[in-house]
């Protein structure tokens, strides 16, 4: 089994239909799929972890092996953001728990899909999530985290050096900040290597935007390992 | 190839991102004379280099701060699918390596190479497995 089928499980079809309709440049096909499939009772959640993410991985592999180009990676992203934005009527319906957080791509970081997604699954468990987009400035940053007081932040680094942003912005937190804020981690880098994290001197660390959640619902209870 | 590698010294760290311009500018002119070996990339050749270069220097980077040589390797692989399809082959990243280590012996303290060239020395060393399971 390949990785793509591997990653999207039993929605396998669907992440294959939708991936077809994304390389085919049929961006109103590829909407009208997701839309169908959430009005026939598929959770977002679903969408988001078994079709949005697979999808995306996969098309970063087929531009690393050269079967498609830069451009066309760069709409299949944009295409997907687009239909993401379309689920929020469903994702910002749901009774609020209280908590809040903040979600950012450290400064010099442009993949944001990923940490968009960690924002809405918060929202989708009730979360308020404050989503900063990429390349966010690390003033920026601490200046939100001095405004909101959120009770986590969760920074995304992909690409490995990015990795030596989050430490800078981490120790700048800690450095400026006495509130009991829970920082989390995640991007490729930190699938690596497993200790990276604590390395970095992060609170934590998910795999995916469905275990950033949980890990952040531990840590705010106090019940993190 | 897992092996176990700690962070450097932060005064070696220190040395090798001050060096790093001169670092890539110097293996970007030595590789540069190797014109049989850049021709491919037309007028593009010294800024396609500078950038490989850059991107090497900054993943290094990241890996020796943080003792990580995981960074390294699958920065390898994704060069293996990738780089090829831009016209720079295998031997050539390992060659451009090379290079890259004896710039730094040639431009470090030895009291700060010897720290950064077990790095470089792993990045060859793997270069040359990945280009033996290619063939």
């Amino acid at each position: 089994m390949y990785e793509f089928e591997k990653e999207s499980g039993k929605f396998f079809n669907l992440a294959q239909r939708y991936l077809d309709a994304l390389l085919r440049v049929q961006r109103d096909a590829a909407t009208r799929i997701i839309l169908k499939a959430v009005e026939e009772g598929v959770d977002v959640k679903d969408i988001y972890l078994h079709v949005f993410e697979p999808c995306q991985h996969e098309i970063g592999r087929l531009w690393q092996t050269n079967q498609i180009t830069v451009a066309q990676e760069h709409y299949c992203s944009a295409v997907t953001q687009m239909v993401m934005s379309q689920l929020y009527p469903y994702i910002f319906q749901g009774k609020k728990n209280g908590h809040q957080m903040v979600a950012t791509c450290v400064a010099g970081e442009m993949h944001e899909i990923g940490i968009r997604m960690v924002a809405d699954l918060f929202e989708m468990d009730g979360w308020d999530s404050y989503y900063l987009g990429a390349n966010t400035p690390h003033e920026s940053i601490l200046d939100t985290i001095k405004s909101l007081n959120p009770e986590i932040l969760a920074i995304s680094a992909s690409i490995h050096y990015n990795v030596m942003a989050a430490a800078r912005l981490i120790d700048k937190i800690k450095e400026s900040s006495s509130t009991n804020l829970k920082i989390l981690v995640g991007g490729r880098p930190f699938l690596l290597a497993p200790d990276l994290w604590k390395k970095i001197g992060a609170h934590g660390f998910a795999s995916n935007a469905q275990e950033a959640v949980k890990m952040a619902n531990q840590l705010i209870s106090g019940k993190e390992e | 190839m897992s092996e176990t590698f700690n962070s450097i010294s932060k005064d070696a760290l220190n040395a090798f991102i001050s060096a790093g311009p001169y670092i890539i500018k110097e293996t970007v002119k030595r590789s540069m004379q190797r014109k049989n070996e850049v021709e491919q990339h037309g007028d593009d050749a010294e800024q396609i280099l500078t950038t490989g270069m850059e991107f090497t220097t900054r993943m290094l980077e990241t890996a020796m701060a943080l003792g990580e040589i995981s960074i390294l390797e699958d920065e390898l692989r994704w060069a293996r699918d990738r780089l090829p399809h831009d016209k720079v082959s295998l031997e050539h990243i390992l060659k451009r390596f090379k290079i890259y280590r004896d710039v730094i012996n040639d431009q470090l303290d030895p009291e700060y190479s010897k720290e950064i060239i077990p790095f470089l020395d792993w990045m060859i060393k793997r270069q040359k497995q990945i280009i033996e399971e290619q063939k």
